[in-house]
């Protein structure tokens, strides 16, 4: 697999806070990599370095073989991408943001931005000012605009902030397509774990600046800290406690929480009821980053 | 090069698709238009705002003949001066299409020597006019005592002031006491009865003026008009009209407003060519020819028609008030233009990294430089295109106004005085203005990169362009031992101004607002080329700070 971009050793201080501390990542033709780890964990400033917003105070990236610092033009052509919000020129139409883009990357022909405006569904909006846009089809918009020249590097930090449920879906699949039809490389950064999950070939966790982990989504989700969590809500506390084992652990007066596959929730219930410990309700807690954090990080708190 | 050509294209589709730009465009052209109109209304009294810059042809065609004649009065250069001015200006008289309507624009050297040297003349004129009436009379008024002797210092370099000295020093021996007041200015100690005749008169006249009776002033005037032997009837009656006419528009001689000065001016002046006409002897007692009578009459029917009409008076003729409006049109544009454009570029980059939008640009895959660059470039074609706009404006509405279009003539970088088209001029005239303004807008986009925040770089651009090189310099002036050379070494962007150095018009800081109130000496000129290196290393060091802040820091 063509390894697309190849960091080594990246750092980068503000100040005196060492922001990014000496990141290596590969992100191959072919795959989406989550970048995942809470806020402040780095991920955008690494982003920011990937793209020629920051200088790095250490380290290479490659984009196709080629080095963001001597072949700075030749990298960037491969690169697409939205950091932070898609903050676009607001008084001018869609359409215009995107002539503007085409019209500096060039080789962008008419037909492809037609394409993209309607792979994007905004065909009916385009000629809008971008300032009457939703948060949604700015980011669809901003979409469009990473797309439009078929980068061999996409780099999306936090897209789905401001999409609905609908558009999330939508944006998954199109990231998938991407990757996998074009033979691109995606990177994703996301605070939201189960976002990753559906949307990631791999995953690559980050915190205090430090990479902490590289994992294919399967595995992650093999992780102790990634199966689910179930929270009993009981009359015994003491006693479920008792029958459910070690796995459990109590969460106030009434409720036990649960970590086991979905498989395990039956059994559960039939000790529980069997042992005389009446059940109010079982509701399932989603997954967190914390938990995953956790468990790959033996426990250690992460947030800075 | 293409990518730095599609940046560039970039920045003027942001420019034009904005309203801002669309705005200044229509308030330029209506402001141009607007100043149009007032000048064809021909607001008075605004003539005299540009006195001191421009000599109107009407001036040089009243001196032409001293011109011609006396001009070995003066020193050598105010004489090559005077001598180019007045062939360009025969010749351009020649075609009676120009005929009041050339203006001369010069330095203030030339100015400054040629009115040094129109008061050299009345001076001498009114000095020759002293004798004569002491001549006559064998008297003399005591006021006039200083202004003589004046008169004879200036003008002893002539054959007929060295023939007056000799009856001056005549005067002074017989009459001692006089001769020594008027030396130590001490007229108090003067005795009187050495002036024969006039004592009487000179305390009338000192009393009159103490009380400042406007009334009796004019009586005792025409009462002196009626007793002078020399004056025809005619002349009499004529100088007594006027003065009534002067005690009419202004009934107690306080009005003291340049509008009334100039009318009495004009009065007087109509008064002094009549007759002349009259009598038929200049004022040096010289019989005039039956040619020159004839145009002393037509002058003098010109005066009082103006007398009767212009209500400024003679200082203000129509046409001046015209020609002037027709250059405050690009004033006006200039004025706009340079706000709007200072405003743009101070926020060029500022805006783009306040408001975001500055990824958009980042992620394209072109160097830093090329965005700056491309800026920089559209920043230039603003100021063109708003040079361009000014330009077509103004020869239309100079056109719609009938505001004329007469040659002008200024002194070139040479030295030589020389004459060109008058839209030649105004063309080059925006151009050099334009160039200035470039230096302005390289500075507030060498903010706007370093600063990054909009609102202040538009405050300290606009502080530097409206207030730091007219006020500084006077701050750093006030100071003790500060002499205008440390001024000029500190900051020498206050003397220097390409088209100034080009058109010659050197007219630095210290002579218009603040400096003129505290009568800051001229700053010593500055060459044309130095101008013009200080001018390139300006912008050299203003692109390097603004390309190095923009290239090199961080956007976070």
């Amino acid at each position: 697999m063509e390894n697309v971009l190849k960091v080594r050793g990246l750092s980068k201080y503000f100040g005196k806070r060492k922001v990014v501390d000496n990141i290596d990542l590969n992100v191959y033709a072919g795959e989406v990599l989550g970048f995942l780890g809470p806020n402040g964990a780095g991920k955008t400033t690494a982003i920011k370095m990937i793209m020629g917003f920051l200088s790095n105070d250490g380290g290479e990236i490659e984009i196709c073989g080629y080095n963001v610092k001597k072949n700075y033009e030749e990298a960037m052509a491969l690169v697409g991408g939205i950091v932070e919000n898609p903050d676009m020129y607001k008084q001018f139409s869609g359409r215009m943001n995107l002539d503007m883009y085409a019209r500096a990357h060039g080789g962008i022909s008419e037909t492809r931005i037609k394409e993209i405006i309607q792979m994007v569904s905004l065909e009916n909006r385009i000629n809008d000012k971008v300032k009457k846009y939703s948060l949604g089809m700015k980011q669809r918009l901003g979409l469009a605009q990473a797309l439009i020249h078929k980068p061999k590097l996409l780099i999306l930090d936090e897209p789905t902030n401001g999409l609905d449920p609908a558009g999330i879906k939508e944006l998954r699949d199109i990231l998938k397509k991407f990757a996998h039809e074009e033979n691109a490389a995606v990177l994703v950064s996301s605070h939201q774990l189960a976002e990753m999950q559906l949307m990631c070939d791999r995953v690559a966790i980050i915190s205090n600046g430090k990479i902490l982990c590289e994992k294919n989504i399967d595995e992650l989700g093999r992780e102790d800290g990634m199966r689910p969590l179930y929270k009993f809500t009981v009359d015994n506390v003491s006693l479920a406690l008792e029958i459910l084992g070690e796995s459990a652990e109590a969460d106030g007066e009434e409720t036990v929480l649960l970590r086991t596959e979905k498989e395990g929730v039956p059994s559960a219930v039939a000790e529980l009821s069997k042992a005389g410990v009446g059940i109010y309700e079982i509701t399932k807690e989603e997954n967190t980053l914390e938990d995953a954090f956790i468990e790959i990080t033996g426990g250690v708190s992460y947030i800075a | 090069m293409r990518k730095l050509n599609a940046l560039y294209i970039n920045e003027l589709a942001k420019v034009v698709h904005k309203p801002f730009y669309i705005i200044v465009v229509a308030i330029i052209v209506a402001a141009m238009f607007l100043t149009g109109v007032a000048g064809n209304m021909s607001v008075s009294g605004t003539y005299y705002y540009i006195e001191d810059q421009v000599i109107s042809s009407s001036y040089f065609k009243d001196n032409l003949e001293f011109l011609r004649k006396d001009i070995s009065f003066c020193d050598s250069n105010i004489e090559n001066y005077a001598s180019e001015i007045t062939k360009t200006i025969e010749k351009l008289l020649d075609d009676n299409e120009y005929e009041d309507k050339i203006f001369v624009y010069s330095d203030s050297k030339v100015i400054d020597s040629l009115y040094q040297m129109s008061y050299e003349f009345s001076n001498y004129y009114y000095y020759t006019q002293q004798i004569a009436q002491y001549e006559r009379y064998e008297k003399y008024e005591v006021n006039n005592i200083s202004y003589l002797m004046e008169c004879v210092d200036k003008i002893s370099r002539n054959e007929a002031a060295k023939a007056f000295e000799t009856r001056y020093e005549k005067l002074c021996e017989d009459y001692p006491l006089w001769a020594e007041a008027a030396k130590s200015n001490d007229f108090k100690n003067m005795v009187p009865a050495e002036i024969p005749d006039k004592t009487e008169d000179v305390s009338f006249y000192e009393e009159v003026l103490e009380q400042k009776d406007y009334k009796q002033y004019i009586e005792y005037q025409n009462k002196l008009v009626s007793e002078n032997k020399s004056l025809s009837d005619e002349a009499k009656a004529l100088a007594i009209k006027a003065n009534e006419l002067k005690l009419a528009i202004n009934p107690d001689g306080t009005d003291n407003s340049q509008s009334i000065r100039e009318r009495e001016n004009a009065i007087d002046e109509y008064v002094k060519i009549s007759t002349m006409a009259i009598e038929g002897v200049d004022s040096r007692g010289t019989i005039l020819t039956p040619a020159e009578i004839e145009e002393y009459r037509a002058m003098s029917a010109e005066l009082e028609l103006a007398i009767k009409k212009a209500p400024v008076g003679f200082g203000a003729e129509k046409d001046d008030d015209r020609e002037l409006f027709s250059q405050m049109m690009i004033s006006v544009g200039m004025g706009i233009a340079s706000l709007a454009v200072l405003l743009y570029a101070a926020t060029t980059i500022s805006d783009e990294i306040q408001s975001g939008s500055i990824k958009m640009l980042i992620i394209t895959p072109v160097k830093r430089s090329k965005i700056f660059l491309a800026k920089l470039f559209a920043v230039m074609t603003v100021i063109a295109s708003y040079g361009v706009i000014i330009f077509l404006s103004f020869i239309l509405f100079n056109n719609i106004f009938g505001f004329g279009a007469a040659p002008v003539i200024f002194t070139a970088i040479t030295g030589k005085v020389t004459s060109i088209g008058y839209y030649l001029y105004i063309f080059w005239d925006i151009v050099l203005d334009m160039l200035k303004l470039f230096v302005y807008a390289s500075f507030a986009i060498m903010l706007s990169a370093l600063l990054r925040n909009s609102a202040l770089s538009i405050c300290v651009t606009m502080f530097e362009y409206l207030a730091v090189s007219n006020v500084l310099p006077l701050i750093i002036a006030s100071f003790d031992g500060v002499t205008v050379d440390v001024v000029k070494a500190v900051m020498p962007e206050a003397s220097i101004s390409l088209s100034e150095k080009i058109f010659m018009q050197n007219y630095p800081f210290v002579q218009s607002g603040a400096g003129a109130l505290i009568e800051l000496p001229k700053l010593p000129d500055t060459s044309f080329l130095f101008a013009l290196i200080y001018t390139a290393v300006l912008l050299l060091v203003l692109f390097y700070i603004g390309f190095d802040s923009f290239c090199r820091r961080d956007i976070k």
